[in-house]
């Protein structure tokens, strides 16, 4: 069927449409008065009968072919639940009005399909039956109803297009995570083997230069390097999706802290460490999560000040119950705009773009870790004379 | 002399860990593929077994499911072997005893095969 006018069967109100839009169809076919009339009772009968029922029924009216001539063709759609028979008065008429006649009922909705033949005196064809749909189409509103319906109508087709969007915006995202988690999956694999060779070439119970050994520790530590950031990456992907996972167990504060300052002490030696502890409480934290933020708070301390400057941990208990952990140095401290944009997600300080490296992923994971664990984390610094970066968390 | 039981479909990852454990004294076969895996591990007897996730035909939790069926075979440790960020989980699926992270320190791999080995 080329469809000229399709008008949703929800209330009495669009009896009157659907009525009314019969009748003007038939009129601009060019069929009689009593033509018109005849059609658009039949369709008017159907659908008030099809409201009684329900009230996502559908009407559409247009023109079918039939091999050389057109007919004039009403069909109306309903729930497949609903059946009519000839004690449905309206069912019973319409079939009296209308020539053709036909109840079809599928496995999704049941239809009625009303036809009436046209002469082959109106001549039409398709370019006179596109005119004719588009001056519907185009045409004002009958009424108040009709015009709310058209809106309607429109704001839904705008409401569904912009679902389907935000459908492919999400599956774009899952695809996304996918390829990271993936990519950093095959880019774990070859850095293993670099790693374990490296490893091995130091261990190899051969004589081996200085310059050598020197050689394979500086492939060493840029493979560690690297590994920071291929998991900062998969970090990053897991937080978007909210799916960074933690395996919580209680664990003495100031054990772990002394813990980490010693491993740091061998990654950076020229600094010196310095510890001051409260009395020792145990939190609840996942330990791999949390010496993430203590490597990478310590690590930037030592990042950006002078080598032969002091770093200090320190923990002191809070009035409200909480602990609260702080790591301080003595480097180039940072400007206020940098302080307060520092744990946003890459962000990088102007003036330290060029002299050093780094993707501004580290503290947005630390943060991220922090408040997950119900903590807070906020930095103090001063321009010229360092930075103390503070994070509580709650005892256990 | 105790033997390690190795799959893994990465050549260089076998190369790695047969040195590494031959050099502490162990004997180790290796696979790149988990296929015949209940015929493989009763042949050989290992007193424990490292197993890649990622690993032809029908990968490491179905390999490893089928040998924690086997009445006898069941009793080796497996550890599970994977670059992969939610290995717990994995294991744990799988019916692993331990993990090992990739990538891994040569120390880490001893003493993950000397602890399961305990």
């Amino acid at each position: 069927m080329i469809n000229i006018v399709a008008i949703s069967l929800e209330n009495e109100m669009d009896l009157v449409l659907a009525h009314k839009r019969s009748m003007k169809v038939a009129e601009r076919l060019g069929l009689t008065v009593a033509t018109q009339t005849t059609f658009a009772t039949a369709v008017s009968e159907i659908a008030r009968t099809v409201i009684e029922h329900t009230d996502d029924g559908l009407l559409d009216i247009g023109l079918v072919q039939n091999k050389t001539r057109y007919s004039l063709m009403a069909t109306v759609s309903f729930d497949k639940e609903i059946r009519f028979t000839n004690a449905d008065a309206g069912f019973y008429y319409a079939q009296k009005l209308v020539p053709g006649f036909e109840l079809t009922e599928t496995e999704f909705q049941n239809t009625i399909i009303m036809q009436i033949g046209l002469p082959r005196s109106l001549k039409l064809d398709p370019p006179k039956i596109a005119a004719l749909k588009k001056s519907f189409d185009e045409e004002a509103p009958l009424n108040a109803y009709e015009e709310i319906k058209k809106r309607n109508a429109s704001l839904n087709r705008i409401a569904s297009a912009q679902e389907e969007e935000l459908r492919q915006n999400r599956l774009i995202d899952e695809k996304k995570t996918e390829f990271i988690s993936i990519a950093s999956h095959e880019i774990k694999t070859p850095m293993t083997v670099l790693k374990a060779y490296t490893q091995m070439a130091k261990a190899i119970n051969e004589p081996v230069s200085d310059k050598l050994r020197s050689l394979l520790d500086k492939i060493d530590l840029q493979s560690n390097k690297l590994l920071t950031l291929v998991q900062q990456l998969l970090d990053i992907s897991k937080i978007e999706n909210g799916n960074l996972q933690y395996n919580v167990q209680v664990v003495s504060l100031n054990d772990f802290l002394s813990g980490q300052v010693a491993i740091m002490r061998h990654i950076l030696p020229y600094h010196e460490f310095n510890t001051v502890f409260d009395e020792n409480v145990n939190v609840l934290i996942d330990e791999l999560r949390m010496e993430q933020v203590m490597a990478n708070l310590l690590g930037n301390a030592g990042k950006y000040s002078e080598k032969n400057t002091g770093i200090t941990v320190g923990t002191s208990l809070t009035e409200n119950g909480m602990i609260m952990i702080s790591i301080s140095d003595q480097g180039r401290g940072m400007s206020p705009e940098t302080t307060a944009s520092v744990f946003e997600k890459f962000y990088r300080a102007r003036d330290v773009v060029k002299s050093h490296t780094g993707l501004g992923m580290g503290l947005y994971i630390t943060s991220k870790i922090v408040t997950d664990h119900q903590g807070k984390i906020w930095v103090e610094s001063k321009e010229g004379s360092g930075s103390t970066f503070y994070f509580t968390l709650p005892l256990a | 002399m105790k033997k390690v039981l190795i799959f893994d479909d990465d050549e260089d990852i076998l190369a790695i860990c047969t040195y590494v454990l031959e050099d502490a004294g162990w004997e180790v076969i290796a696979y790149t593929d988990c296929r015949d895996v209940i015929a493989r591990t009763a042949a050989f007897r290992p007193d424990v077994i490292l197993m890649d996730n990622w690993i032809p035909d029908e990968g490491g939790i179905v390999a490893t499911q089928i040998l924690k069926k086997d009445p006898v075979l069941q009793r080796i440790p497996v550890i599970y072997f994977s670059a992969n960020s939610n290995i717990g989980e994995l294991a744990i699926t799988a019916g692993a005893d331990h993990v090992l992270a990739k990538p891994f320190d040569l120390e880490d791999l001893r003493l993950t095969v000397l602890k399961a080995l305990k």
